[in-house]
């Protein structure tokens, strides 16, 4: 039996198929061009990133491992978290460091969740499951341990689990605001505190005292730069009319090309952050911590409104942030950084209500010299507060640029910022109420949270126990 | 002669078969190809004095004078396959006490089980005259050759008789070389065991057109001999002068022996039997026209292969039972297609289209075709076949076509392999085209696996098989059907379970830690278990191209192809919920959602595939036919879907190592 020659039909499909498969082949190219190649890695993201992390997404190897020796475990490890949330955790105090689960004490609880691991809790690209702070277990992960808390602490009998974390008492890691002392300590603070200043920063101190030399103000003669850059007469006179003139930093302190490239240094028309960082290395490192700098930080372009998540101005949306977006060079007016760079970019109902709030009202107070220097309240008062992050003895009060680090959540704001003003129990209530936020604390809350008066009334108990002792 | 065989044989019980016609051929050959003709000694006693032949062309008997050409199974194949056979040695009685057979040579035949295939014996109406020289029944090569002797230089012959018999003798008759040939009719129209009033007369007319006269209402009073005519006088005081007559008034089951033997019988002939075929004496049978089932015999060859078929399997120890059978035929009347489907005399609507000389009928039940009825060619009647043993539904349109102009389906398109062109392809596997296959048909091969094992045809993924069917004639197997069904139902809870899973939004989290369903939700959280089922689908992915080697590799041909389809359906059923616990019905984002659509839509066009491949199998006719024209297609589609699939699941795979 004779085989009836192929078709035409046939040959069409043969051709059909190897076309398919030419077809599949380039599909396969196009996705290790992707894999391997391309900086936009974007369809290979399995899912939504967190507000946290997605500014810096396409930088995968800022979490994930690139190196391919261990395949058989999970490429994303504590290292990679660590290498940028290990300062923010020490700093807290971190609750549940992972040395309290090295216990051998703790090794049951492991068995219930291993706390170990940033990615049990913190699993990324997951939406679905994704809460507050990113966490992406339940919101009564508590319950995973603490199943006797009822018993320890019967004011707690009956509360359930979900309110540990989410009605302003507690928080996994960081409980610098929240503790048991603390509460007691502050319990019986009015709202308004009689003295309410924000503290001045201490840098420009520091700089004069940390100079070899002694520092004179700059005047135009001492300007530095090369006789063949033109320079604006306005620049030059915000120059010599603020800070940097009058601290001795003349053109060349920013305007060189770092030495340690090995050249020769060269004059740069816009200088970087590297620049800035030379003096205001703090300031620097956490703007490149914050949601303004991470992606500089992560080797990838500035960070633009208009990759931002939360509502931006439409025309601000290409602007590229750096120091000076916010800082105009060289004017470096603090008070333009500290309210009106933030809206010329951030358009979100909080923003926007700041301008009703008696927050502003105070700024326009400083401002016009009827109050003083620190006691308004600016954008920068609450979002890059002035921290002291020297010791008891030698306070240093710097600005902290990391705008994030007081954020989540927001309990972290209170110690730091709000109680330059208010008492705790005020500023708990507040900051639990999203409508307030959301006001800008145009009103205040009616919500209520009992914790400043548990907490007062375990004191109470304590003291009168203590007298009983005594008696 | 043998000696009679009176001690128990070793090799096994004694199996005697009275009665050597066409069923009984067809029962030995069933017998040997079971191989219970080493199991059973098996004795055959025939009253004709040759080997069963195939009555059923005993016309053709005129023509070729030759007995050999219509021999079903040469002595030597008998003898072949261990099958005793003794032809003109009629058995005379059967003592069912003693377990023998006296047969008319007076030797005993022992037997421990009996099969009665007597077959029938013609009905001679109680006149004068049935006996003398020139009367003739029509039912052995004997009765023809004494009809070929005598017809020799007459003229003139009558057919006592208008029935499908009549009718053919009246046919031979003609042959012969007898001009003028009557055909007389006791009732008012021809062929009324088949037709009914009107397709009658249309019969009537087109036989008349060929020169061969009827006469209906001739009730036949005697015949008396003139010289060398012979008067026929009827009970209406005409009469009719010829020189032969033919009686042929239908058949009576041969059952006097079963009678004698104290065996029960129906009042007017036959062996009762049960739905095992089994006598009122245990351990005798009755096949063929003999038997009396359900009160009713058959006279035709079909049912009693079917009763034969039946019997070797209760024999070999199966379960099957016979459950009556369907009483279609196809006949070729004079040249004229006569073709009764389905119960065409049963109440129900009827739709009657005549034109051209031709009678179309169909009998409806609640719109739902049961029956046909036809009188000249009728092209659709192979369409027919199918739809009427499915009982299909008859649309408005179709009906009105049907009444306009006689036929039920539009004539563009074709529903049947008899329509298409001879270089249509038949099997693609194979490449096999129709013309092909119709040439082996022709030359001799008349079932499913005889085309098979000449042309390749079917033996790869079996679809084609009820086209072959068709070709042949063959019915197809119902048993061959269940894969096919199951492949229907396998396929349906795969497209559901494929759709369900594009429609059903993601699962929810569990919102609690102490929750039961944050065990469950597991699934979607850990690692580890994301890791397991993903490997697992991978598995399950690499299993379901198996069916695929099956298909291409010639060494991988193992099992029917039918059943792989089954297990490739159903492996995609299993892939449908590991991908649920995989992924929880989320869709995911950028790779993992195409990923997961690639993965659906191979999932959905292949379970539409395997419905319409079961559709394909399963039936015959305008949906078999249908379901092959687009088979192809969606298989087509579910093959191409698979490569993108392939390359995505690839980039997964490294993407989750990767990152």
């Amino acid at each position: 039996m004779s085989k009836p020659n192929p078709t035409i039909k046939n040959r069409f499909q043969t051709f059909g198929w190897v076309g398919w498969f030419v077809l599949m082949a380039v599909f396969a190219a196009y996705l290790s061009s992707v894999m391997f190649v391309s900086e936009d890695k974007t369809i290979l993201i399995p899912g939504k990133t967190t507000d946290g992390h997605y500014q810096i997404e396409m930088q995968c190897t800022a979490c994930h491992k690139d190196d391919f020796s261990d395949l058989a475990n999970t490429r994303v490890i504590n290292e990679a978290c660590l290498k940028c949330h290990q300062e923010d955790l020490d700093a807290a105090a971190d609750s549940h460091p992972v040395k309290k689960f090295k216990d051998p004490r703790n090794a049951a609880r492991l068995e219930n969740i291993d706390a170990m691991q940033c990615i049990v809790c913190h699993t990324e690209h997951h939406a679905a499951v994704t809460n507050k702070m990113g966490v992406t277990q339940p919101e009564d992960y508590c319950a995973h341990c603490h199943q006797t808390i009822g018993e320890e602490r019967p004011s707690h009998a009956g509360m359930g689990f979900d309110t540990c974390a989410t009605a302003g008492c507690h928080n996994y890691h960081d409980n610098l605001t929240l503790y048991e002392s603390l509460l007691a300590r502050h319990a019986q603070d009015p709202d308004m505190l009689d003295e309410q200043l924000i503290p001045p920063s201490s840098f420009p101190a520091a700089y004069r005292e940390s100079a070899e030399q002694p520092i004179t103000a700059l005047t135009r003669g001492d300007m530095d730069a090369p006789a063949s850059v033109e320079v604006d007469e306005k620049l030059i006179n915000d120059w010599l009319e603020t800070a940097h003139a009058n601290a001795g930093v003349s053109c060349m302190d920013c305007h060189q090309s770092s030495p340690e490239d090995g050249n020769q240094p060269i004059w740069i028309e816009k200088p970087t952050y590297t620049s800035c960082q030379q003096c205001h290395d703090h300031e620097v490192k956490g703007f490149l911590k914050g949601k303004h700098g991470m992606r500089l930080a992560a080797g990838l372009s500035p960070m633009t409104p208009g990759m931002a998540r939360r509502p931006m101005k439409t025309e601000a949306a290409h602007q590229e942030l750096s120091c000076v977006s916010c800082h105009n060079s060289h004017r470096f007016d603090r008070q333009v950084a500290a309210v009106d760079s933030c809206i010329s970019c951030h358009d979100d109902s909080h923003s926007q209500n700041y301008f009703e709030s008696p927050h502003y009202g105070l700024w326009l107070k400083e401002l016009s010299g009827e109050s003083p220097a620190g006691s308004g309240v600016s954008c920068a008062s609450c979002h890059m507060p002035r921290t002291d992050i020297g010791t008891k003895s030698n306070p240093q009060i710097r600005v902290e640029h990391n705008q994030n680090s007081n954020l989540t959540p927001n309990e972290k704001m209170i110690k730091t910022t709000c109680m330059n003003c208010h008492g705790l129990g005020f500023a708990i209530d507040n900051m639990a109420d999203p409508t307030v936020i959301q006001t800008n604390f145009s009103e205040r809350t009616e919500i209520h949270n009992p914790s400043v008066d548990m907490a007062w009334e375990r004191e109470l108990e304590k003291r009168k126990a203590e007298e009983k002792e005594n008696q | 002669m043998d000696a009679p065989q009176n001690d128990s044989p070793k090799s096994g019980k004694r199996l005697a078969i009275v009665g050597n016609g066409m069923v009984c051929a067809h029962f030995c050959s069933r017998l040997a190809e079971q191989k219970l003709t080493n199991q059973y000694q098996v004795t055959v006693l025939g009253r004709e004095p040759v080997p069963a032949y195939d009555r059923i062309h005993l016309s053709s008997y005129v023509e070729t004078r030759n007995a050999t050409a219509l021999e079903l199974k040469p002595a030597e194949w008998y003898q072949q396959n261990n099958i005793e056979l003794k032809v003109g040695n009629p058995a005379e009685e059967v003592h069912t006490d003693k377990h023998k057979i006296i047969t008319s040579d007076g030797s005993e035949i022992p037997y421990d089980i009996l099969v009665f295939a007597t077959g029938s014996e013609p009905f001679v109406p109680d006149f004068t005259g049935s006996d003398l020289p020139g009367v003739y029944v029509y039912r052995t090569i004997g009765d023809i050759e004494a009809i070929c002797q005598w017809s020799n230089g007459k003229s003139s012959g009558a057919i006592i008789g208008g029935g499908l018999l009549g009718l053919e003798a009246a046919r031979a008759l003609q042959q012969l070389g007898v001009d003028e040939v009557h055909v007389l009719q006791l009732g008012s129209f021809l062929m009324p065991q088949q037709l009914d009033e009107d397709a009658g007369r249309t019969l009537e007319k087109l036989v008349t057109e060929q020169g061969i006269f009827v006469h209906t209402n001739k009730d036949t009073e005697r015949i008396v001999q003139d010289g060398d005519q012979l008067i026929i006088h009827f009970k209406d005081g005409t009469l009719l002068k010829t020189q032969i007559t033919l009686i042929c008034a239908g058949v009576r089951p041969n059952t006097t022996l079963a009678e004698k033997a104290g065996i029960s019988c129906g009042i007017r002939g036959g062996i009762i039997v049960n739905d095992s075929l089994e006598c009122s004496v245990p351990g005798i049978y009755a096949i063929g026209e003999c038997a009396l089932y359900h009160g009713q015999s058959y006279g035709l060859a079909a049912p009693g292969y079917e009763m034969a078929d039946t019997l070797v399997d209760h024999l070999s120890g199966g379960v099957r039972m016979f459950t009556g059978a369907d009483l279609s035929t196809r006949l070729k009347m004079l040249g004229i297609d006569v073709i009764t489907l389905g119960s065409p005399l049963e109440e129900g609507e009827r739709y009657v289209w005549k034109g051209g000389g031709k009678y179309r009928k169909l009998v409806l039940q609640q719109g739902n075709l049961i029956g046909s009825l036809s009188v000249g060619d009728w092209p659709e009647s192979t369409l027919l076949q199918p739809a009427i043993q499915q009982k299909s539904r008859i649309t408005e349109g179709q009906l009105k076509r049907f009444l306009d102009e006689g036929s039920l389906w539009d004539k563009n398109e074709s529903f049947s392999v008899h329509t298409m062109d001879d270089a249509a392809l038949i099997c693609n596997c194979m490449q096999v085209s129709k013309g092909t296959l119709w040439t082996c048909v022709q030359e001799g091969c008349r079932s499913v696996e005889a085309l098979a094992e000449k042309t390749g045809a079917s033996t790869v993924c079996g679809s084609c098989k009820p086209l072959l069917s068709e070709m042949t004639g063959t019915p197809p197997d119902p048993l061959r059907t269940i894969p096919a069904k199951l492949l229907i139902s396998t396929s349906v809870l795969a497209a559901l379970a494929a759709l369900g899973t594009w429609l059903t939004p993601g699962v929810s989290m569990a919102d609690s830690v102490e929750s039961w369903w944050f065990q469950v939700d597991s699934l979607w959280r850990d690692g580890l278990l994301k890791r397991i089922t993903g490997f697992s689908l991978l598995g399950i992915s690499i299993f379901a191209t198996l069916l695929s080697l099956r298909k291409r590799i010639f060494r991988f041909q193992w099992g029917d192809f039918m059943n792989w389809r089954v297990i490739h359906a159903g492996t995609g059923i299993v892939g449908l919920i590991i991908l649920f616990l995989h992924t929880g019905f989320h869709m995911g984002s950028n790779l993992n959602f195409w990923l997961m659509a690639c993965f659906l839509g191979l999932n959905a066009l292949g379970a539409l595939a395997g419905v319409i491949s079961g559709v394909e199998a399963s039936s015959m006719g305008r949906w078999g036919l249908m379901a092959r024209r687009w088979r192809p297609q969606l298989t087509l589609f579910h093959q191409l879907i698979f490569w993108p699939f392939v390359v995505l699941l690839i980039f997964h795979i490294a993407a989750a190592f990767i990152y």
